[in-house]
């Protein structure tokens, strides 16, 4: 049986090299790194080289290349779906994409057939999903799901570039892009990308303690300087607030709540890049708290972990079909967020 | 009420002796319990938690202090420097209570403007966003054009709490209000280039402080002694005016 696994990057940005690569080295007894993709030749070289793989400016290149059985998409998040596909229809053995799964309902589709017809496992990115302080207030919560009737997630963060410079020293960096504030369909597409790149992280975790959500309505949804926006949506009789923030405070602070009549869920989650552990979790009762974490795996360890063990069989791969439902769920807020945004800002 | 008690039963020495106030119960019916206590020659009267009702101000030379579960808070002084010089252009607030399920939203909303009011401003226009048996969701604008996102969330595992959050360019001014029935004290962090600081915490609550209030206002001899009945029309009328259509909607379904 097969113990180490190769792993051919798609992708190597600041996420390649400030999460994957430092969470790899931890794991040398499941994983090595054999083959570094990305479509700046630079990069890709000065990454591989790091690590001691091969690199290739070409998807094609990395999937023939045997030494890769786990393909991990690191790249934008446009090409997330295409890429999947081809490395299911390669015969890898697992493909780990980076969260967001797809960025629309056809990319979701073609992912259930592609699954369908080929059954390679696959993993998202969604660390968050992973993380032992989450799990464990699952495992613990009761009846929340049926029982919380408001959920709240506010996330306040510095520039990602203050932790991935943390992790490690980047190579390449996109520019951080200067829109016109002015134009509504600018703003859309901000509270769009904000959903799809940042609420996603949890919006998965939101969706277990939502029993529907085929009646979302958005009431409010507003684009927030410098980066960041304040959703307000009904779903499944619950209200929920999506709340974000990216300023130049050196102060994150990443919570998720849950509230119902005589309990509430308090997840303090440790910021991207910078390993801190895993996430703290508080079940309250007006009689007692109980508390979760820290644990010092992460989520990132505990996804390539997971992986580990799917691929070793000791573990039956996560659904497919919960996956997409999960990013049809994040399209179905993005959509009527950028939706409600566009009609209020006309109405103004 | 019964908390009120047990504040009078340990006052310092220095107060007003509280055979000499008059405490008036903010129920409903309190409009008509105040103007009996003005009638009667009251020098001074403390209002508690009251509801928003309709009301007249009477003319009288009584001192009526407002003691308000948030904004009574002595916290609020140091509150009102530090979300004052943060509150920029086009500022955003977090006003969040957390309270018993079946509170009264009215008075949840009445309560939360006090407290802006007390550290921002007034708040003169309210929007209703979401409501339900379990949680109100609104947007509201100061004087200063401070947008303030306000919610009511019910939940008895937690005490009743309000919080304040206001984010800026590169950090934070947050204040947390535990409940007025101990003297918890609040705890104000403002967050900036250089660090977190935790401005000193005043283990007096709320109902002591609304004392204090009126025994500075008795002192200086010519207050006005109607001032914070006035600030709390003007907070009912915004109340009355944001829930009035919600609440009646919601009590035509039932
Ligand atoms: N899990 C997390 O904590 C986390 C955090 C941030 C971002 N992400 C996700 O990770 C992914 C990568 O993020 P990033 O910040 O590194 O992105 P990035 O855009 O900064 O970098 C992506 C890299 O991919 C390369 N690239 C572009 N097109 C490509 C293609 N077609 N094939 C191969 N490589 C290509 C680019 O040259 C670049 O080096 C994104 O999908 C993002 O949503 C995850």
């Amino acid at each position: 049986m097969q113990s180490t696994f190769g792993i051919g990057f798609l992708g190597a940005g600041p996420v390649t090299q400030s999460i994957h690569l430092p969470t790899l080295a931890r794991l040398g007894d499941a994983f090595a790194i054999r083959h570094i993709t990305d479509v700046d030749p630079a990069v890709a070289e000065a990454v591989a080289g790091r690590v001691g793989a091969a690199h290739s400016t070409s998807t094609e290149a990395l999937l023939d290349d045997p030494a890769v059985d786990v393909v991990a998409i690191c790249s934008p998040n446009s090409f997330h779906a295409e890429q999947l596909i081809a490395a299911c229809r390669a015969g890898k053995k697992a493909v780990l994409c980076e969260k967001p799964l797809a960025m629309s309902a056809a990319q979701a589709d073609a992912i259930t057939a592609v699954s369908a017809e080929t059954g390679v496992p696959i993993m998202v990115g969604a660390m968050h999903t992973f993380d032992p302080g989450w799990r464990a207030a699952v495992a613990h919560w009761g009846d929340l799901p049926a029982s919380s009737h408001t959920i709240r997630l506010s996330v306040v963060l510095p520039p990602n570039a203050r932790f991935e410079d943390v992790a490690t020293e980047v190579l390449s960096r996109s520019p951080f892009p200067a829109p016109d504030w002015s134009d509504v369909e600018v703003l859309a597409a901000m509270i769009h990308g904000g959903v799809m790149g940042l609420a996603i992280h949890d919006l998965p975790l939101i969706r277990r303690l939502l029993p529907r959500y085929d009646d979302l309505q958005v009431i409010d949804a507003k684009f927030l300087a410098p980066f960041g926006y304040r959703i307000l949506f009904v779903a499944g009789g619950k209200s929920i607030e999506l709340h974000a923030m990216v300023s130049q405070t050196w102060q994150p602070d990443w919570v998720l709540e849950a509230f119902s009549d005589d309990q509430v869920l308090h997840v303090e989650f440790t910021p991207s890049y910078v390993h801190a552990g895993s996430a703290v979790s508080t079940l309250t009762t007006s009689d007692s708290a109980r508390v979760f974490g820290p644990a010092t795996v992460n989520g990132y360890e505990a996804e390539w972990r997971e992986l580990a063990a799917i691929l070793r069989g000791e573990l039956a791969p996560p659904s497919t079909r919960d996956l997409v439902d999960d990013v049809r769920f994040a399209l179905t807020v993005a959509d009527a967020a950028a939706e409600a945004l566009r009609k209020a800002e006309v109405a103004a | 009420m019964s908390n009120v008690r047990t504040t009078l039963a340990t006052l310092p020495m220095s107060f007003p002796d509280p055979a000499d106030v008059v405490f008036v119960d903010g129920d409903p019916s309190w409009p008509a319990e105040l103007e009996r206590a003005i009638r009667s020659g009251a020098t001074g009267i403390v209002l508690v938690h009251p509801t928003p009702v309709d009301f007249d101000l009477l003319t009288a030379d009584t001192i009526v202090v407002v003691d308000s579960p948030w904004a009574s808070n002595p916290v609020n002084g140091l509150a009102a420097q530090a979300f004052r010089a943060a509150a920029t252009n086009g500022a955003r607030v977090e006003c969040r209570v957390i309270t018993p399920p079946g509170s009264d939203f009215a008075t949840a909303l009445l309560d939360q403007l006090a407290l802006i009011r007390a550290v921002l401003g007034p708040v003169m226009k309210v929007q209703v966003r979401h409501l339900s048996d379990r949680a109100l969701h609104a947007e509201g604008l100061t004087n200063l054009s401070v947008a303030v996102d306000f919610s009511i969330v019910c939940t008895t595992a937690l005490p009743a709490s309000a919080s304040l959050r206001l984010l800026t360019s590169d950090g934070s001014v947050e204040l947390t209000i535990p409940s007025g029935d101990t003297a918890l004290p609040a705890r104000l962090i403002t967050v900036g280039p250089d660090g977190a600081v935790l401005a000193p915490t005043q283990y007096e609550n709320g109902h002591r402080s609304s004392l204090r209030r009126l025994r500075e206002l008795q002192a200086t001899g010519s207050a006005d002694g109607s001032a914070e009945l006035r600030r709390l029309q003007a907070d009912v009328v915004t109340t009355t005016a944001a829930l009035g259509d919600h609440l009646r909607e919601r009590n035509a379904v039932r």
